[in-house]
């Protein structure tokens, strides 16, 4: 006797598959909301040097920081001229009461070049400065 | 006769369609890893000796130790040094100052591993001062 064949019923496969996927997609986003930190990007490319120091993170104000790349070109809130951006830091630095003078170099800017800044800004009155540098993974 | 089959019925479940929300999702993960900084920043605080005299007002203090920052490694008063072996001269310096200075094609790099020697050493008073020229005397 031939056996009888019923249909089988479709199962509904769709929202099972796609849960995980769901699940992990939503882990990433956190993790990636948690552990990276937005905020604007710098006006030049600029790698900061890696500092094995033990010190805390900290984030720094763009506007009281001069940008120096690779190629030793500098930058300073639009000003790429050297002179005047040592005149309009040290100005500021005195009016505006700044604990200290913001420096962002590139680790393969010739270390010259920053010395020479380094100086030039101490000539135009600036006491304390902040190197800003990347903290050793 | 009859014969009785149970057929088992779908069983329907209320879904909500999740592509929709998975776009977003996808399209918000993309975002952050695209804005996001990863790179972990903090300070080296450098004090800029007064102007004039390159080391600062001490002159009663002992000769500052001079460290030459060189594209390949050290120089602690003509001494060579590597990276490894700086951390240790820079603690045998006791309570002197160190100046240090960086050769011609010494990346910055060198500079800011030869403070967090000095600074991890516990060197006092470290400053920043202009390279002299090339050979003189060392």
């Amino acid at each position: 006797m031939k056996p009888l064949r019923l249909p089988q019923p479709v199962r509904e496969t769709f929202a099972d598959s796609t849960l995980p996927l769901i699940n992990v997609v939503f882990l990433l986003l956190i993790f990636v909301m948690l552990s990276g930190v937005i905020r604007a990007a710098d006006p030049v490319a600029v790698d900061p040097a890696i500092s094995t120091a033990e010190a805390q993170s900290e984030e720094f104000d763009d506007d009281r920081t001069l940008f120096v790349t690779a190629n030793g070109a500098v930058a300073f809130r639009g000003m790429t001229d050297e002179t005047e951006i040592a005149a309009a830091m040290a100005l500021l630095y005195a009016r505006e009461g700044w604990e200290a003078a913001i420096l962002k170099a590139d680790r393969d800017t010739p270390a010259n070049r920053v010395v020479d800044l380094t100086l030039a800004l101490r000539r135009a009155g600036v006491a304390r400065l902040v190197m800003v540098v990347e903290k050793a993974p | 006769m009859t014969l009785r089959i149970t057929i088992p019925r779908e069983t329907r479940r209320a879904s909500i369609n999740l592509t929709p929300i998975m776009d977003v999702v996808f399209i918000l993960v993309v975002f952050f890893l695209l804005a996001a900084q990863f790179a972990d920043e903090m300070s080296q605080t450098l004090l800029l000796a007064p102007q004039g005299d390159s080391m600062g007002t001490e002159t009663a203090a002992p000769a500052p130790a001079r460290l030459l920052v060189e594209q390949a490694g050290y120089r602690l008063d003509g001494e060579v040094l590597t990276a490894e072996r700086l951390a240790e001269a820079l603690g045998a310096l006791g309570g002197r100052s160190l100046a240090v200075e960086a050769a011609n094609d010494a990346p910055y790099q060198a500079l800011v591993t030869a403070l967090d020697a000095a600074g991890k050493a516990g060197v006092g008073e470290v400053a920043i001062v202009p390279a002299r020229p090339q050979g003189d005397g060392r």
